[in-house]
C-alpha cells in the first residue's frame, strides 16, 4: 500500500467513523454506504486538511474512486 | 404558438436520419464534428423557426466568452458578465408572458437559444470547468455540438462538459447489435409515450377535478405518467445518440423504487441532479464548510441543499407551484439528511447497514418515498385557479 493510500485510509476511518474501512483505489462510493453527496464534501475537507492541498469543485465533482483522489492528492503535492 | 422542440416531430425523425447518413461513414474527426454542427444549426435555426445567421450569432458569442475565460486579466470580468447576462436572458425567456412582450427583433431569438433551459445549464456547466481550469475551451463546432445537441434539446439529458470533452473524436465502428440496441431503445421510448403512458393519461388522468379515493388514485397515475413520458424522452434520446456515436447520458434508473429523497435524486433526471451537484450543491458547501473550517456540517448541508432545490425549482418554471415544488424536495432532502444523521449517530454504522436491510424498513421507506415525490408533482399541475374560482 502506498504511503499516500495509507494515509487517505485513515482520513476514511475518522470521516466514516469506521476503524474497520480498508479502502484500495477501486472502491467508489458504491463500496461505502455513507459515501453519498454530502459525506463527500466532508471527505475532501478532510483530504485537503491532512495534505495541506486544496481543490476546485470541477475536481470534486469529478472524483470516481479513491485512485482518483490519490492521484489528484500526488500530483497536487508535486 | 410558439416555436418548440419535440422528439415526436417528423422533423426530428427527418435530421436523425440525416444525421445518420452522413456522420455514419466519416472516419476524420475534425470533418465529423463539423458536418454534426451542421447539422445542429439547421435542426435548431428549423425548429425554432430562426435565421441560421441568427442562431451563428448567438453560438459565436458564447464561444467567444468560453474561450476568454482563459485569458489572464479577462477570465473574472468575462465570467461575471457572462454570467449576468446568461441568466438575465434565461430569466426573460421563462417569466410568464414577459418574453412574449419583449421577445422583438433581436431579443426574440437570443431569448429563444440562449433562454433555451437546457442550453443555459450547458453554458454554466462548461463555463464553470473552463474557468476553474478543469478542461480546455471548446473549438467552434465543439461549442455547437455541447450546446445543442439535437437530441439532447427537448428534455435532455444534460451533458457534463468534461464527459463531452473526454469522448474520442470518432467512435469505434457500431456492431449490429448495438445498432439493434439503439433501435430497440428507441422503440421502448415510442412504446412508453405513445402506449403506456397515453393510456394512463386517458383513463386515469383528469387534470384533478375529481375528489375522494379517486383523487388519491389519479395523484399516482400522474406520477407514473409523468415518469413514463419524460423517461420515454430520454430513452428516445439514448437511442439515436447510440445510433449516431454520440455519447448520451442515462437519465433514469427506476426511480419509484427509491427509499428516500437523496436516493431519489440519484435516480430521477439524474444528468439535471448531477449538474445541481457539480453546479450549485458543491461549490455552496465547499465555500461554506471552508469558511467555517469545516464545522457544522449539517447546517452547511442544509443550506447548500435549500438554495440548490429551490433554484432547480425556479430553472423548470419561474411561479409560485414550480418554487412551492423545489422547497418540498429540499425539504425532503434536508430531513433525510438529518434522519440518518441521527440514525447513524444512535445505530453506528454497522447498526444503520442491519436496519436498513430490513425488508419492512425498506419497504415503508420506498412507499413513503413514492407518495412524496407523487405529492409534489401534483403541486406543479393541480389547477389552483379553479379552486379559488
Amino acid at each position: 500500500m502506498s504511503q499516500t493510500l495509507e494515509q487517505l485510509n485513515e482520513v476514511f476511518q475518522d470521516v466514516f467513523e469506521d476503524d474497520d474501512l480498508d479502502v484500495q483505489a477501486q472502491t467508489s462510493a458504491k463500496d461505502i454506504d455513507e459515501w453519498d453527496s454530502l459525506m463527500h464534501v466532508n471527505l475532501i475537507l478532510a483530504v485537503e486538511s491532512r495534505f495541506d492541498v486544496r481543490f476546485t469543485s470541477t475536481e470534486v465533482a469529478a472524483l470516481k474512486d479513491v485512485g482518483e483522489l490519490m492521484s489528484l492528492v500526488e500530483k497536487k503535492q508535486g | 404558438m410558439s416555436p418548440t422542440i419535440d422528439l415526436t416531430t417528423p422533423g426530428f425523425w427527418l435530421v436523425t436520419l440525416l444525421a445518420l447518413a452522413l456522420m455514419t461513414p466519416i472516419t476524420h474527426g475534425s470533418l465529423r464534428r463539423w458536418v454534426w454542427a451542421v447539422v445542429n444549426v439547421l435542426f435548431i435555426a428549423w425548429m425554432l423557426r430562426l435565421r441560421v445567421v441568427e442562431v451563428l450569432a448567438g453560438v459565436a458569442v458564447a464561444h467567444l466568452a468560453l474561450r476568454m475565460l482563459t485569458c489572464r486579466g479577462w477570465r473574472g470580468p468575462v465570467a461575471a458578465a457572462g454570467f449576468v447576462s446568461v441568466l438575465c436572458l434565461f430569466v426573460l425567456h421563462k417569466l410568464p408572458g414577459l418574453s412574449r412582450e419583449m421577445g422583438t427583433g433581436v431579443v426574440n431569438p437570443l431569448l429563444l437559444t440562449v433562454g433555451f433551459s437546457y442550453v443555459f445549464l450547458r453554458l454554466i456547466d462548461a463555463g464553470r470547468v473552463i474557468y476553474e481550469g478543469g478542461r480546455a475551451p471548446p473549438s467552434l463546432p465543439s461549442t455547437i455540438n455541447y450546446l445543442l445537441p439535437f437530441h439532447m434539446l427537448a428534455a435532455g439529458p444534460i451533458q457534463s462538459y468534461e464527459d463531452f470533452v473526454d469522448q474520442p473524436a470518432v467512435p469505434r465502428p457500431i456492431s449490429a447489435v448495438q445498432v439493434l440496441g439503439g433501435v430497440e431503445r428507441i422503440a421502448l421510448g415510442l412504446f412508453k409515450k405513445f402506449v403506456v403512458a397515453y393510456v394512463i393519461q386517458k383513463v386515469f388522468l383528469t387534470d384533478f377535478y375529481v375528489t375522494g379515493p379517486y383523487f388519491l388514485l389519479e395523484v399516482q397515475m400522474h406520477y407514473l405518467w409523468i415518469y413514463l413520458d419524460f423517461s420515454a424522452y430520454s430513452d428516445i434520446a439514448v437511442g439515436v445518440g447510440r445510433l449516431m456515436g454520440v455519447h448520451t447520458p442515462e437519465n433514469f434508473d427506476k426511480p419509484y423504487v427509491a427509499r428516500n429523497m437523496i436516493d431519489f435524486w440519484d435516480r430521477w433526471h439524474i444528468s439535471l441532479s448531477r449538474w445541481v451537484r457539480r453546479n450549485l450543491f458543491i461549490p455552496i458547501q465547499l465555500g461554506l464548510a471552508r469558511r467555517t473550517g469545516g464545522k457544522r456540517a449539517l447546517l452547511i448541508a442544509t443550506l447548500a441543499f435549500t438554495v440548490s432545490f429551490l433554484l432547480c425549482g425556479l430553472w423548470h418554471g419561474i411561479s409560485w407551484p414550480f418554487f412551492a415544488w423545489g422547497a418540498m424536495h429540499a425539504a425532503g432532502l434536508v430531513i433525510t439528511n438529518a434522519y440518518r444523521h441521527w440514525l447513524t449517530r444512535r445505530l453506528g454504522s454497522k447498526g444503520v447497514k442491519a436496519y436498513k436491510a430490513k425488508p419492512g424498513y425498506r419497504l415503508l421507506a420506498q412507499f413513503l418515498t413514492f407518495q412524496y415525490v407523487a405529492l409534489s408533482l401534483v403541486i406543479i399541475t393541480y389547477p389552483w385557479k379553479d379552486l379559488w374560482s
